[in-house]
């Protein structure tokens, strides 16, 4: 009986780890992505052309860092809850190659609302309860 | 596809894993709440398994999340009749010495064919025959025979007879139960001297030794016809 009590203490221990885990990883992870593209958002908002060294350096680093940040979260979230942050960050580079700036700063935009939306939608609310 | 094996064994581990701490419980003898949780749990278990966006975790933390609610409704259960009943309802008379309680079955949604199916399974075929008829919480009906019908029994008919214990298993299918030889107070030599007796030529060759408390053997070689005797312990 007493066996089947320390199982259970460890089942207790494995669940809250796995929700601290969580809540604390895709914050770090989706934080990260958020600050780096706010990064390029203030990099760009000045420039005419986008086909730089050091923009297309700047979006090859977010698209690094998304990489094995995805890789992580994989781990936790339903991998096409993420498959769409992703595809954005690879669109990037190709309005870099096109120098497509309209396209650029959308695809910016898109990349922080879907971290923003992630957010929401893992967080505890009535609303994902129900 | 490799992928998929590996999920399948991890999950078909962690499932084994939740019904050994579930208990041993066969489907016919589950409480409402433990039916349900075994449905979820096999529902559960598949969705990781083949969906390959689906992380393994979102899989593994419910089924451990219901194995604590299921240990949680356990322990008030034992703890709260209130709770208990709530859960998992409470027997019901069924029949009883004015004959078929119409009310009870309307309450618990079975007919008069359920009835009499229960009732046949122990055994007895006419209403008459039924003292009481209760339907247990678990779905099964436990059915008490009038004294007419009930079967006779040792205590009936005031015989003294010695209680029996349950034959222990020496040997199953060739293989020898060691921890069952202190039980009977026997040593490997003595299973020997057994199948000596028996002409078996090695243990391999044994289906089953079985010996009980009055020293009774009950053995039988593969594709021979099984032989009972008194043993001699040493």
């Amino acid at each position: 009986m007493l066996k089947k009590y320390i199982y259970l203490l460890i089942i207790i221990l494995f669940l809250v780890g796995v929700c601290i885990w969580e809540d604390l990883s895709v914050n770090i992870y989706l934080q990260q992505i958020d600050d780096a593209v706010a990064e390029i958002q203030a990099l760009v908002a000045d420039k005419d052309a986008i086909n730089s060294y050091d923009i297309l350096m700047t979006v090859e680093n977010l698209e690094e860092m998304w990489m094995k940040n995805e890789n992580n979260l994989c781990i936790l979230v339903n991998h096409k809850d993420i498959e769409d942050i992703g595809m954005e960050i690879a669109r990037l580079k190709s309005t870099i190659a096109t120098n497509q700036i309209e396209d650029f700063n959308a695809s910016l935009s898109l990349v922080r609302f879907f971290t923003e939306t992630y957010h929401h939608v893992m967080g505890t609310s009535i609303q994902n309860l129900l | 596809m490799l992928t998929i094996i590996l999920r399948a064994i991890i999950v078909y581990f962690i499932v084994l894993m939740v019904f050994r701490l579930m208990g041993k419980r066969q489907i016919g003898q589950m409480q409402p709440f433990e039916l349900v949780l075994t449905l979820i749990i096999a529902d559960l278990a598949t969705i990781p398994m083949a969906e390959m966006s689906v992380p393994l975790l979102h899989g593994i933390v419910p089924l451990f999340t219901l194995v604590i609610a299921h240990y949680a409704i356990t322990i008030i259960s034992k703890k709260s009749i209130k709770f208990n009943r709530l859960i998992s309802g409470k027997p019901i008379i069924v029949i009883n010495p004015n004959g078929v309680d119409y009310e009870a079955l309307r309450e618990l949604n079975v007919s008069i064919d359920d009835i009499f199916g229960s009732i046949r399974t122990q055994g007895y075929f006419k209403l008459e025959q039924i003292q009481y008829a209760i339907m247990e919480t678990n779905g099964t009906m436990t059915v008490m025979p009038k004294a007419d019908y009930s079967p006779v029994t040792n205590a009936n008919l005031k015989l003294k007879v010695d209680d029996e214990s349950i034959p222990i298993t020496l040997v199953s299918e060739g293989s020898l139960m060691k921890e069952n030889l202190s039980l009977a107070k026997v040593d490997k030599n003595f299973i020997q001297s057994v199948l000596k007796k028996a002409k078996i030529s090695s243990l391999k060759n044994c289906v089953v030794l079985t010996i009980d408390s009055n020293n009774m053997i009950y053995v039988q070689e593969k594709g021979k016809k099984f032989q009972t005797f008194e043993a001699e312990k040493c």
